[in-house]
C-alpha cells in the first residue's frame, strides 16, 4: 500500500526548508568573529570629562606636546621626535588587582604606547587603588611628522587596566594632536597618590 | 495529529535530551569556574573559632582609623582614604615531619547586602609610615611553629561603608575560604 503526500505538504516543505536555510544564512552572516567578541569594549568621552569603565576610572585634564620633558624625579629624556604629556588621574573601581597596564596613542592606523623610560615620574603601569586615584603625568614619545599630520587630528588616547584589555572596558578620548603647540620643554610633577 | 502520534518517543526523547545537553555542559564550566575562586565562604562571626587550613582562625580586633584623624595624618595615608586594621589569631596544628602550615591571602571585601562591591589588598608595601603591632605578623607564617597574631592593614577610600569583612584564601582549600565580618 502506498501513500501519495498531498501537493500542499510538498509545497509547505519546501517553503519551511527555505526559511531554515534563511535563517541560517542571517545567523551565519551577523555572528561576529572571534576578534570582534573579545574585542575591549570602548568607553567614550571627552579630555576633561570622567570616564567610567568596569574597574576603571579615568579623568584626563590636559594634553601637551614639547620638543623635551623634565619629569617630577629629575629624569630628562631626549627624543628625536616629540614628548606628548598627557596629565591624568586614574583609580580601579571595584578591585585593586588592576595596574595602568594599557595607555596608549592612536594616530592613524599606528598605536603608540605610554613611555616607561622616566620611571617612577609616570603612573604608567602604576599599580591602581579602588576609590583613591593616582594623578600625575602619561609621557608618549612620538615622530614629530606624525604630530604634524592629518591623521594627528583625529587621535584618540586609551586606557584600560592590565596590559591586554581584551572583553574589558577600554577608555578612549579623540585628541587633536595637531592643533596643539608645541611647547619647548614641559616639566611634570611627580605622581600623587589620593583625592585631589 | 497521525505524524505526532508516530513519533511522540522520539519527540519526548528530544525535549528531554537536548535541555539536558545544555545543562550539563554550562553546569560543568560553571563548576571549573567557581571551583578555582574563592566563591565559598565560611562567614566567622566576631568571637568565633573556624577551623580552617590545619589551623585555628578567630578575629581579635579590628579599629578603623581617619585619613584626617591626627593619627591619619600621621601615618601619612592619602587624601580620601582610611586605614582599616584587622588581626586575627592563628593556630596551627602541629606540622607534620617536613610539613608547614599554609600560606594564604587575606582581603578586605565591602559588601552591599550579601554581594561583594570592591575590595582591596594588603597594605604593607603600599607608600604609609604604619608601624606594625609588636609580635605580630604581617603575612600568614608558613614556618610557625606555635599560635601567632596576623595583622592586615588596608588603605581604603573613605567613602567605604561599614560592612566590611576580611577574606583569607589558602591555595589548598579553593573553593572554601574564611570571611569574618567586622
Amino acid at each position: 500500500m502506498t501513500r501519495t503526500t498531498p501537493r500542499w505538504r510538498q509545497v509547505a516543505n519546501g517553503a519551511g526548508l527555505v526559511v531554515i536555510l534563511v535563517i541560517a544564512g542571517v545567523v551565519a552572516h551577523t555572528t561576529p568573529s572571534e576578534e570582534q567578541q573579545e574585542a575591549a569594549i570602548p568607553v567614550r568621552g571627552q579630555i576633561g570629562e570622567t570616564l567610567d569603565g568596569r574597574n576603571i576610572r579615568a579623568t584626563v585634564d590636559d594634553v601637551r606636546i614639547a620638543e623635551s620633558v623634565e619629569a617630577g624625579n629629575g629624569w630628562a629624556g631626549p627624543t628625536s621626535g616629540v614628548w606628548v604629556v598627557v596629565d591624568a588621574s586614574v583609580e580601579a573601581r571595584v578591585t585593586d588587582l588592576a595596574t595602568l597596564g594599557y595607555a596608549r596613542i592612536k594616530v592613524g592606523d599606528v598605536t603608540y604606547s605610554a613611555s616607561t623610560r622616566p620611571d617612577r615620574a609616570t603612573i604608567a603601569e602604576t599599580g591602581l587603588s579602588v576609590g583613591i586615584p593616582w594623578t600625575g603625568p602619561l609621557m608618549f614619545e612620538l615622530p614629530l611628522p606624525l604630530v604634524s599630520s592629518d591623521a594627528a587630528r583625529h587621535a584618540e588616547l586609551q586606557l584600560a587596566v592590565s596590559n591586554d584589555p581584551r572583553a574589558d572596558s577600554m577608555l578612549v578620548m579623540p585628541v587633536d594632536l595637531y592643533s596643539i603647540e608645541i611647547e619647548k620643554v614641559v616639566e611634570t610633577d611627580q605622581p600623587v597618590w589620593g583625592v585631589r | 495529529m497521525t505524524w505526532l502520534r508516530r513519533n511522540w518517543i522520539a519527540l519526548v526523547a528530544v525535549a528531554v535530551l537536548a535541555p539536558a545537553t545544555v545543562g550539563i555542559t554550562f553546569a560543568t564550566q560553571w563548576t571549573e569556574y567557581f571551583g578555582g575562586r574563592a566563591s565559598a565562604p565560611t562567614s566567622v562571626g566576631a568571637g568565633d573559632t573556624a577551623e580552617f587550613a590545619r589551623a585555628d582562625w578567630s578575629l581579635t580586633s579590628s579599629r578603623r582609623i581617619s585619613g584626617t584623624s591626627a593619627e591619619g595624618l600621621e601615618i601619612g595615608l592619602p587624601a580620601g582614604s582610611d586605614l582599616v586594621v584587622v588581626t586575627v589569631r592563628v593556630s596551627p596544628e602541629p606540622p607534620a615531619d617536613g610539613d608547614e602550615t599554609p600560606g594564604c591571602l587575606v582581603r578586605l571585601e565591602e559588601f552591599d547586602g550579601t554581594s561583594v562591591t570592591r575590595s582591596w589588598g594588603d597594605a604593607t608595601l603600599d607608600p604609609i609610615s604604619y608601624t606594625a603591632a609588636e609580635g605580630t605578623h604581617s603575612y600568614c607564617a608558613s614556618d610557625a611553629v606555635g599560635p601567632y597574631t596576623l595583622e592586615s592593614v588596608f588603605v581604603v577610600a573613605s567613602d567605604a561603608g561599614d560592612e566590611l569583612a576580611l577574606s583569607v584564601t589558602v591555595a589548598t582549600e579553593l573553593p572554601r575560604y574564611l570571611s569574618f565580618r567586622l
